[in-house]
Formats: C-alpha cells, sequence, structure tokens
C-alpha cells in the first residue's frame, strides 16, 4: 500500500514538471497573446494550453485517477469484503449464540425434569418411609398386645395350676387321711366292675 | 447285637430246656428270686458287673449264692452261664422275656396289679376272673402296694394300662380344672 502510494506521488510529480521541460513552448505561446488583443484571441498560445491541459488530463488520468480510482475501488472491495466477513461473523456468532441458548433452554429444562424427578422421587420414598413406618408401630402394637394377652393368659393358667394344685393337693392329703378300708375295699370292688368297660 | 435281641435268645433257649423237662414254673420262680436278690443288694450288684473281676470268681460267687438259695440245678446251670458271659446286668430282661414266653406256651397273661392297701384274697379271685374274661386268657397277679396312688386300682397286661386310681383321677380332675 505505501509502495503504491509512492507510485502514484511519482507519477503525479512527473506530470506537473512537464509544462516546466518545455519552457519554449510557454514562451511562445505568452508571446502569442500579446500579439492580438480582443475578446477571446484563438491563437497558438490558447492552443498549446489546451495541448497541456489534454496532455495534463491524459497523465493525470494516466497515471493519478486510474491508480487511485482502482485503490479505491480495491479500498471499497476490501471494505465490503470486510464488511460480508463481519456480517458473517455477526451471523455465526448469532447463531451460535442462538444454539446457546437453545442449549441452555435445554440443559435447564433438563434441570427442571431432574428437579422434578427428584422431587417425585423425595416424595415417593417419604411416603414409602412413613408407611413402613406406620406398618412397623402396628405391628409392634399388634405383637405388644398379642404378647400382653399371651402373657396375661399365662399368668391366668399359671394361678389357675396353683389354685388347682394347692387345692388339690390339700384333697390329696385329706383323701390320704379320711380313706378307711372300708372305703378302699369298696373303690376296688368298683375297678373290678368297671374293669375292660371305661378304660 | 442289642440288649433285647440277647435276652430274647437267652430266654428262649431256657424255656426250651425248662419245657423238656417239665420245669417252665419253678425255672421261673427260682430266676424271680434270685433276680429279687440282685435288685435288693446293691453290692452284688456291683460285684457282678465290675469288669475287673475275674470271670471265675464271677462264677463261683453266683454258684455258692445259687447252692445257699437252693435253686434248681437248671436254674443254677443257667445263671452261671450268664455269669460266665457276663450277661446277668440283663436277668430282669431275660426274665420279662421268660416270663412272655412261659405265659405263651401255657396260654396264659401276667397281670401287674398295682393297690394302694393290700388287696385281700376274695378281692384277688375277683380281678383274677374279670382279668380272665376280659383278655380272653388265664390271668395271673403279680401285686405290688403304692401307697401313692392313693386308693383304687393300677392293672398293667403288657403295654395295657387299666388306670383306676384316686391319684390319676386327681390328676384329670387337676387338668379339666387347668383347662377349663
Amino acid at each position: 500500500m505505501r509502495r503504491l502510494g509512492m507510485v502514484h506521488r511519482r507519477r503525479l510529480a512527473g506530470a506537473v514538471t512537464l509544462p516546466l521541460l518545455f519552457p519554449g513552448l510557454a514562451l511562445a505561446a505568452e508571446a502569442a497573446a500579446h500579439e492580438q488583443p480582443g475578446i477571446i484571441n484563438l491563437n497558438i498560445t490558447i492552443l498549446i494550453q489546451a495541448v497541456n491541459f489534454l496532455i495534463l488530463i491524459a497523465l493525470l488520468s494516466r497515471f493519478l485517477f486510474k491508480p487511485l480510482t482502482q485503490f479505491l475501488r480495491q479500498r471499497a472491495d476490501g471494505i465490503q469484503k470486510a464488511l460480508r466477513e463481519a456480517q458473517a461473523a455477526r451471523e455465526a456468532a448469532g447463531k451460535a449464540q442462538e444454539a446457546y441458548r437453545a442449549q441452555i433452554q435445554a440443559t435447564q429444562r433438563e434441570l427442571a425434569a431432574i428437579r422434578d424427578q427428584a422431587q417425585r422421587e423425595v416424595e415417593a420414598e417419604r411416603q414409602r418411609l412413613l408407611t413402613a413406618s406406620r406398618e412397623a408401630a402396628q405391628r409392634l402394637v399388634a405383637e405388644a398386645r398379642a404378647e400382653i394377652e399371651a402373657e396375661t393368659k399365662r399368668a391366668k393358667i399359671t394361678l389357675r395350676e396353683e389354685a388347682v394344685g394347692l387345692s388339690l393337693a390339700a384333697a390329696e392329703r385329706l383323701l390320704g387321711r379320711a380313706l378307711t378300708s372300708e372305703d378302699q375295699k369298696r373303690l376296688a370292688e368298683q375297678y373290678i366292675r368297671d374293669l375292660g368297660g371305661t378304660n | 447285637m442289642t440288649a433285647g435281641s440277647v435276652a430274647k435268645r437267652y430266654a428262649r433257649a431256657l424255656a426250651e430246656v425248662a419245657a423238656a423237662s417239665g420245669e417252665l414254673e419253678p425255672v421261673r420262680q427260682d430266676l424271680q428270686s434270685f433276680n429279687a436278690l440282685l435288685r435288693d443288694n446293691r453290692d452284688l450288684r456291683q460285684f457282678l458287673a465290675n469288669p475287673s473281676v475275674l470271670k471265675t470268681d464271677r462264677v463261683e460267687v453266683v454258684g455258692q449264692i445259687v447252692g445257699r438259695m437252693g435253686l434248681r440245678p437248671l436254674s443254677g446251670t443257667f445263671l452261671r452261664i450268664l455269669a460266665e458271659a457276663g450277661r446277668l446286668t440283663g436277668l430282669e430282661t431275660i426274665l420279662r422275656t421268660f416270663e412272655g414266653l412261659l405265659d405263651e406256651r401255657l396260654g396264659r397273661v401276667k397281670a401287674v396289679v398295682t393297690t394302694a392297701v393290700p388287696l385281700d384274697a376274695a378281692a384277688q379271685a375277683r380281678l383274677m376272673a374279670r382279668l380272665t374274661a376280659v383278655t380272653g386268657k388265664q390271668a395271673y397277679l403279680e401285686i405290688r402296694q403304692d401307697p401313692a396312688i392313693l386308693g383304687g386300682l393300677i392293672t398293667q397286661i403288657g403295654s395295657q394300662v387299666f388306670d383306676g386310681s384316686l391319684r390319676t383321677r386327681l390328676a384329670r380332675l387337676r387338668d379339666e380344672l387347668v383347662r377349663a
């Protein structure tokens, strides 16, 4: 770019200094102007100036306008390209941002689903533990009640056994003293009569 | 070989020999007497059961006891055989088996009767007649006295028991009262 600028500057300097290289031609034009005064003096000087002007225009067009135009076009193209690239990058960034947003939303939805699932599981576990605790408590109560009933029953049986045992022990002692030989004979006779019938 | 099968072999052999010589009942009485002596005499039991006692000493002691008790030669010989074989500790079982074989041969049955007080002869006769009618075989009694049964009788024939004791009646009453 810098080299291109130097080349253009060099060509421009050449074009400007061209009239200076032909001083005779300029002086001749100036002398002709002094020969015929009027509103419009169509002499050689004007022609020469016109030619010089055209040459200058040609030189400027050749060495200044075209490179400058080309440079400006290239620069505009570069800017356009940069703008397109920037637009593409912006679009890509937008797409990426959109994708990120979608991904974040998906992640948030997934997190929400996981949180809901976890809450449901926690609730289910809580219900299960609650039910198990109630069942265990009911079972414990039932077992305790059954044990109490069994203990009560055993205690009653024990008491009854003791009472009956004491009563019958007393009865045995009484029988041992009260049974006479006649009673023994009567028992023996009754046994002989009943033998084979009841046993 | 179990003690029961050994006792059965000895009892069967003795029954055959005693039957051949017509001494079944006398031999039974002899064995019963000797068994009662053994049952009542702990020292004699321990001496005969002691494995450190020489066989000859054991046989000699048994021979002397047999002589003093005046047992029949067949009974004495049998007891000496048992002493020599070290089988006197099983005499009770042998005797019970022999009695069973004897009863089979004679068509009779033994009734072990337990009473609280002694049973007079008339009651024994009536009981024997009643047992004969019940079992269909000639019954004979072995009376045992046990005041613990309080009153009434218990009769055992083989594995069959006719229990009419006051003790058992009271026990039944106890069970009924406890269950009620």
